[in-house]
């Protein structure tokens, strides 16, 4: 009888995307939500695009206050992907999606989970990494971003893979 | 047996997705409190949808902050100016409203927001609820339009300035004030010694310059003339109904006149917004600390009641 049994292979690029956005939604309304308040207190309501920036570049301040809470901001999102990761392997996202970190090395600790999130920091020079590091993913062999293959690791999702005549 | 441990590692799975979001979410929300504390916005973060300010000017108007501890509301010079400028920087602000409650204060920040009022390129109008007296009378007299109940208490133009003599109390514990000057009136009104006719006269003579100053602002800014000013400046205070029979507000009614009256002259229709000043959690440190230690030399028992000398101070 033929035996069935499932093979790693590297996630699919949609079901990465759509992990990272299922992600994305639970930082927004769960670990970010207590700080909607203090961007409300510094980005003018009812103004249009334009209208925010002209009145954010007319006050260091406030450019600062910006700057400064998307960094924060960056560290909890980071650090949603480093606990989760490192202790099942899986983001809620990934989850949903029924993909996984793996190791290398066979060790996904967490200061690894922590590099391979580093491009949610939206900081300079780093910041720079939100654009080339998931862009990479589509030109590498493996589909692997950058941040994953300088910290060894991969999204991998578990086939079903029938041996048999 | 096998399910039973598929059921336990989902469960702690699930144990620890929770966990995680717990941590992140408990995480986040001291740290913004932490920052909100110490972030204060110093002005109003303008509504874009809104065409007219309303700045308050509420309490007793000084140039710097109040002790933490003061009961009395202040209403700090600087701030209300730095409120007045940002709404005139802002393109979509036609028009401000100045709510006014407060019994007067300090004759140097009473011009300053007055001349703040005049520099402004918007539509100002100043509505006066129970109080708008002296300084803060000064203070409306510089908008483009005075609304005032017919009860409200205004006017009192005038200057006062007062102080507690202990003289008679030395004398009465056989106290001897023992006083070195380099010129004879360097310490004029020193409530340690008698007050002398000459010194007396100084001083007058120094109060009616300050009184001067307020009617000649009055009459510029209400296009009154002076000696007409001048009469009314008794220092009495006038209800709304008897201020508008005598020119010093324009109309009887409340915000909905005030609103109105933009509306008509800009032919807009006025969506509002409120400047305030937020006291941050360091604002509330600084002084206390401030206090403090001010209170750590001269004991902490004397804290307890105020022991600062009278001094003289000088009212509109």
């Amino acid at each position: 009888m033929p035996k069935a049994h499932n093979v790693e292979v590297q996630a699919s690029v949609f079901k990465r995307i759509t992990a990272f956005l299922i992600d994305m939604l639970i930082l927004q309304f769960i670990v970010l939500g207590p700080m909607d308040s203090l961007y409300a207190s510094v980005l003018p309501s009812g103004a249009g695009f334009s209208e925010m920036i002209a009145n954010l570049q007319a006050d260091n301040e406030k450019i600062a206050m910006v700057s400064f809470l998307s960094a924060v901001s960056g560290i909890f999102a980071m650090l949603y992907f480093a606990m989760l990761e490192s202790k099942l392997g899986q983001s809620i996202g990934k989850m949903a999606m029924k993909i996984y970190v793996k190791s290398d090395e066979n060790n996904l600790s967490f200061w690894k989970c922590l590099l391979r999130s580093f491009f949610l920091m939206p900081v300079m020079p780093f910041s720079i990494l939100m654009l080339i590091d998931p862009i990479s993913a589509f030109f590498t062999k493996g589909n692997r971003r950058l941040l994953e293959m300088l910290t060894k690791t991969r999204t991998v999702e578990s086939l079903p893979y029938q041996q048999g005549f | 047996m096998e399910k039973e441990k598929t059921d336990n590692a989902q469960m702690s799975k699930v144990k620890t997705v929770i966990k995680t979001l717990a941590i992140l979410f408990l995480l986040s929300w001291i740290v913004s409190s932490v920052i909100s504390a110490f972030y204060g916005e110093d002005a109003a973060t303008i509504d874009f949808d809104a065409n007219v300010a309303v700045i308050p000017i509420k309490g007793v108007i000084l140039t710097g902050e109040a002790d933490f501890l003061a009961e009395t509301e202040i209403a700090v010079s600087d701030d209300i100016i730095e409120f007045i400028e940002d709404a005139d920087e802002q393109d979509n602000i036609k028009a401000i409203i100045f709510e006014i409650d407060s019994p007067g204060g300090s004759p140097v920040a009473s011009e300053e927001i007055a001349n703040a009022i005049k520099k402004t390129n918007k539509t100002t109008v100043a509505w006066i609820r129970e109080a708008g007296a002296s300084g803060a009378y000064w203070a409306a007299s510089a908008t483009d339009h005075i609304v005032a109940s017919r009860m409200s208490i205004t006017g009192s133009i005038g200057v006062i300035a007062s102080y507690l003599e202990y003289t008679g109390l030395l004398e009465e514990f056989n106290l001897t004030y023992q006083r070195f000057v380099s010129g004879p009136y360097k310490d004029l009104g020193d409530p340690f010694k008698e007050l002398s006719k000459e010194e007396r006269g100084l001083y007058q003579a120094k109060l009616d310059k300050l009184h001067d100053y307020f009617v000649e602002a009055v009459a510029d800014n209400r296009g009154i003339p002076k000696k007409d000013v001048q009469l009314m400046a008794t220092g009495m205070f006038y209800l709304g109904s008897e201020a508008k029979e005598l020119g010093l507000v324009d109309e009887m009614g409340s915000k909905d006149e005030a609103i109105e009256y933009i509306e008509r002259k800009l032919g807009i229709e006025a969506e509002l917004t409120e400047y305030e000043k937020e006291l941050t959690l360091a604002d509330i440190f600084r002084k206390f600390s401030n206090q403090n230690s001010f209170y750590v030399g001269k004991g902490i028992g004397s804290s307890l009641k105020d022991t600062k000398p009278a001094v003289l101070s000088l009212w509109t």
